[in-house]
């Protein structure tokens, strides 16, 4: 699904960030970014928002690095940290979360991702829709899986979780979203 | 490492779904600003080569405030001054400079979220301004808003002194 980052170069790289190393953290923060944007912009709906919290949350990574010791835990250690920051930055400025929008949507479809046709982004839009009325919790898993791209082994640690839970969770709402969207979902899929 | 493991869980009822999901996942992942991670690497750097460039919490806020600064400083120049700091961490409001100074940020190391700190300079403005700023502050730093309003005190302002 992505390009992957295996755990011993993981490690070689915040190794090398710890000493001070810049290509290194350089490394790992430009292959995070776009996971925990992706993933803070789906929680937040706020794009802004979002652009914060990922320079936030390196932010606080880095002057902490130093004592950084939950090796083999780094997504859990970056997601906890962001998400917590998300919290308290929409306790603060006690923003509303909103689902991504119809406009952003068009943008989608004639920026980032050429061969997203009209109908792809008309069956988004009603995932969006289908997914605007699933809990904050089912929300939030199927974000950490599927933005986030965090495996649900990861997401149980940090959800705090049994992995039974959270695949449950998932299973039961992706299952929500198949009925939510209707039958056109599935036919729409072999044009 | 284990970003993702298709085979973790899969219903072929639903692989529409979890199809249309992984594409969204991927086109938002894809909406990630060009050069994000390259501002994100740079304030946060690690080691001494970049403390000196951790002066902003962020670009975004930053640029947020500039937009806001140059609307500010047409209030300073009708005689609303204003000081306005981004103190991240410590959360401690800093005295105004002068009635004209406008401070961006402190020389401080991030531990928490940034805070924007609004004080006013003016003391004969001062009544009118502290409740917008404090109302601002409070409801989330929302600085055009606050800009537009802080210019209608300033013009009114204006107005009362004959300035």
């Amino acid at each position: 699904m992505s390009d992957s980052l295996d755990k011993s170069t993981l490690e070689r790289l915040l190794a090398g960030a710890i000493r001070g190393d810049e290509p290194s953290w350089r490394e790992i923060v430009e292959h995070f970014t776009p996971r925990l944007y992706g993933y803070l912009r789906k929680q937040s709906g706020d794009p802004e928002l979002a652009e914060e919290i990922v320079q936030l949350t390196f932010c606080t990574m880095a002057t902490k690095l130093d004592s950084y010791t939950e090796v083999g835990r780094f997504e859990h250690w970056l997601y906890r940290i962001a998400k917590n920051k998300l919290r308290d930055e929409k306790r603060r400025q006690k923003r509303h979360a909103l689902p991504v929008d119809a406009p952003t949507l068009t943008a989608l479809a004639g920026s980032s991702v050429d061969d997203t046709d009209e109908r792809t982004a008309d069956r988004l839009q009603r995932l969006h829709g289908a997914m605007s009325k699933l809990t904050e919790a089912d929300q939030r898993v199927l974000h950490l899986y599927f933005v986030a791209d965090l495996s649900f082994k990861q997401i149980a640690a940090l959800l705090d979780q049994p992995l039974g839970t959270v695949l449950a969770r998932k299973h039961r709402a992706v299952q929500k979203l198949a009925e939510l969207m209707g039958p056109d979902a599935e036919t729409e899929e072999s044009p | 490492m284990d970003f993702h493991n298709p085979s973790e869980d899969h219903d072929p009822r639903f692989a529409h779904i979890d199809d249309l999901l992984r594409l969204d996942g991927e086109l938002t992942r894809a909406q990630v600003p060009a050069d994000l991670a390259h501002r994100a690497a740079m304030a946060s750097m690690p080691g001494g080569a970049a403390d000196s460039m951790r002066l902003e919490p962020s670009a975004t806020r930053r640029g947020r405030s500039q937009a806001w600064m140059g609307r500010l400083a047409m209030a300073a120049a009708i005689g609303l001054a204003c000081v306005v700091v981004l103190r991240p961490g410590t959360q401690q409001p800093v005295a105004p400079v002068d009635n004209n100074t406008i401070v961006f940020a402190e020389h401080e190391p991030i531990e928490d979220t940034a805070v924007c700190f609004l004080e006013c300079a003016n003391t004969q403005a001062e009544e009118q301004v502290s409740p917008l700023i404090d109302t601002y502050t409070r409801a989330g730093e929302n600085f055009d808003v606050l800009s537009m309003e802080m210019l209608q005190v300033a013009a009114a302002f204006d107005a009362e002194s004959g300035l």
